[in-house]
């Protein structure tokens, strides 16, 4: 099992209150799978997500990424943030070769020749020298996705990555997300709102609920890629999970009965 | 172009206002000396070799404080902006120091260093040290905490996370710091000349009042005024491509 994660409970303290955001989650994920991350707001899904990327260092449990336990300083993932995660200052070429930079193991014309493969990978080469404010949403997150993929990592965290495209753009870099993914066989964990994204693009789907945030179910998606979005089984698929979506909202609402 | 427009209309209407002042005001010359009388001031200054000789000096005074200013503020504002908890100790004296004038500094300068070029150095490293020390601790506590998260993602080493990430993401706002200061500091270049040095502008202003050449100390005063406002569009220049570099707009 790739990775591991084993009894991961989190609270936080907030003005005196405790608040669970994750109660005994567990969760195996294979290498190369790719798992969605789906469930209302507020259920943890952005807390679980940086607690595998090691951004969290205090929580209960343990995770372990290709067997070594992830530390506040030692995860071996890399996470595409919402807001791209480019540094401004940089050209899309520089972000790109920002984690490269930070191995020693490069030799200047080989980050080089390793960045221009990765801007051509999503289609940015000739972008190689603008800066990130001159360059679309979408591209943008391209270019975050390039970033992520010239260090070559094992595996790869997005917290809703495709949240601010539009419905145009995001489909075609759900394309290029398989489309990559398929090629370099990055084990991805990848947060979204969207039950269709979920579906279009998830080996497996986790339903979390909130209040304390936990699994709610995991759904296996065994649809033939390319999905066509409005085959029946991908419309059941999507009735169920908005079914499990309900229900998981119902059983927070004794607060209001009383 | 268009920029220039403004600047030349402004002091077209000011020196018009100026003339018709002394024209119509029946002041005595001496006491406030007109636009032309200053204008042939500044070509005796000029003819006698003495203005550029002054400017130079003053300049180059400046530019020592300032720099050794910038070297000390940045470095020592780079390293309290990242350990604030040092700060936290340090804030309170620089804040205590801060208020006093670089002036009041003036008698123990010139008692520790002499007559000469130290005090105006050090005048004006007194000036933009604390601008510049400042704004550089307040740039680097409030960077953006997501770019520390992309070093993190990354991996990057803690000496590359200064100077990959921290330096140039506080960069723009540590201008504007070096920009204060830059126009605070040369105010002060000339306090520190007129009781520190026996040459440049400052001291031009001294030799004028005791000769009684109202002309003279106004084409100083005017020559300090025009460099101040060169430094100032200059560094306002530099400022504007590094912002535009970042896609920064800023007015
Ligand atoms: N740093 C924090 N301090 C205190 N409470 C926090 C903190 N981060 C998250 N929380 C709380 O933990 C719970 C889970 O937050 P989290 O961000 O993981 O939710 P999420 O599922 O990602 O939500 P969304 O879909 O809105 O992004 C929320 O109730 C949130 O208020
Ligand atoms: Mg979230």
């Amino acid at each position: 099992m790739f990775v591991k994660i084993d009894n991961v409970s989190k609270t936080y303290k907030q003005s005196g209150e405790i608040l669970q955001a994750l109660q005994n989650v567990n969760l195996e994920i294979e290498k190369s799978e790719f798992i969605s991350l789906i469930g209302p707001s507020g259920c943890g899904k952005t807390t679980l997500l940086n607690i595998l990327a090691g951004f969290e260092s205090v929580f209960d449990g343990h995770v372990h990424i290709g067997g070594k336990e992830v530390t506040k300083s030692h995860s071996p993932g890399v996470t595409i943030f919402q807001n791209y995660g480019l540094l401004p200052w940089r050209t899309i070429r520089k972000n790109v070769e920002l984690g490269l930079e930070a191995k020693k193991t490069f030799s200047q014309r080989e980050i080089h020749s390793i960045s221009d493969e990765y801007l051509e990978l999503v289609g940015l080469t000739s972008f190689a020298k603008h800066y990130p404010h001159q360059l679309s949403g979408g591209m943008r997150q391209r270019a975050a996705i390039a970033s992520a993929l010239a260090v070559n990592p094992e595996i790869i965290f997005m917290d809703e990555p495709l949240g601010a495209l539009d419905a145009f753009a995001r489909m075609q870099i759900q394309d290029e997300i398989l489309r990559i993914w398929q090629k370099h066989k990055t084990t991805v964990v990848f947060i979204t709102h969207d039950i269709d994204e979920a579906i279009y693009l998830s080996d497996r789907i986790v339903v979390m609920s909130p209040r304390p945030g936990k699994i709610q179910e995991i759904i296996n998606i065994y649809i033939n890629r390319p999905r066509q979005r409005n085959l029946p089984e991908f419309l059941d698929l999507r009735a169920k999970i908005l079914e499990i979506l309900h229900f998981a909202k119902k059983l927070q609402q004794p607060d209001f009965y009383l | 172009m268009k920029k220039a427009i403004p600047i030349i209309v402004g002091f077209t209407v000011l020196i018009t206002i100026w003339q018709l002042a002394t024209l119509t005001g029946g002041y005595n010359p001496v006491l406030f000396p007109p636009p032309l009388s200053v204008a042939s001031g500044l070509q005796e200054l000029i003819r006698e070799g003495i203005l550029v000789e002054s400017i130079v000096r003053s300049l180059v005074r400046f530019f020592i404080g300032y720099i050794l200013a910038a070297a000390f503020g940045l470095s020592l504002g780079l390293y309290f902006g990242h350990f604030l908890n040092v700060w936290r100790f340090v804030n309170p004296i620089a804040q205590f120091l801060r208020p006093i004038s670089p002036i009041a500094w003036l008698p123990f300068v010139v008692l520790w260093f002499g007559i000469g070029d130290v005090p105006a150095v050090v005048i004006v490293f007194i000036a933009a040290f604390f601008p510049i020390l400042l704004t550089t601790v307040s740039a680097v506590s409030k960077i953006d905490r997501n770019y520390l998260k992309v070093a993190k993602n990354f991996g990057l080493s803690k000496f590359h996370i200064f100077t990959k990430i921290i330096i140039p993401a506080a960069f723009p706002h540590i201008t504007t710091g070096f920009h204060i200061a830059i126009g605070s500091a040369w105010v002060f270049i000339v306090a520190g000349e007129m009781v520190g040095a026996q040459s440049g502008l400052g001291f031009l202003i001294v030799d004028a009042r005791q000769n009684i050449r109202a002309d003279l100390l106004m084409a100083a005063m005017v020559v300090i005024g025009l460099l101040g406002l060169l430094i100032d569009l200059l560094f306002g220049l530099v400022e504007k491509h590094i912002y535009a570099k970042q896609g920064i707009t800023k007015d």
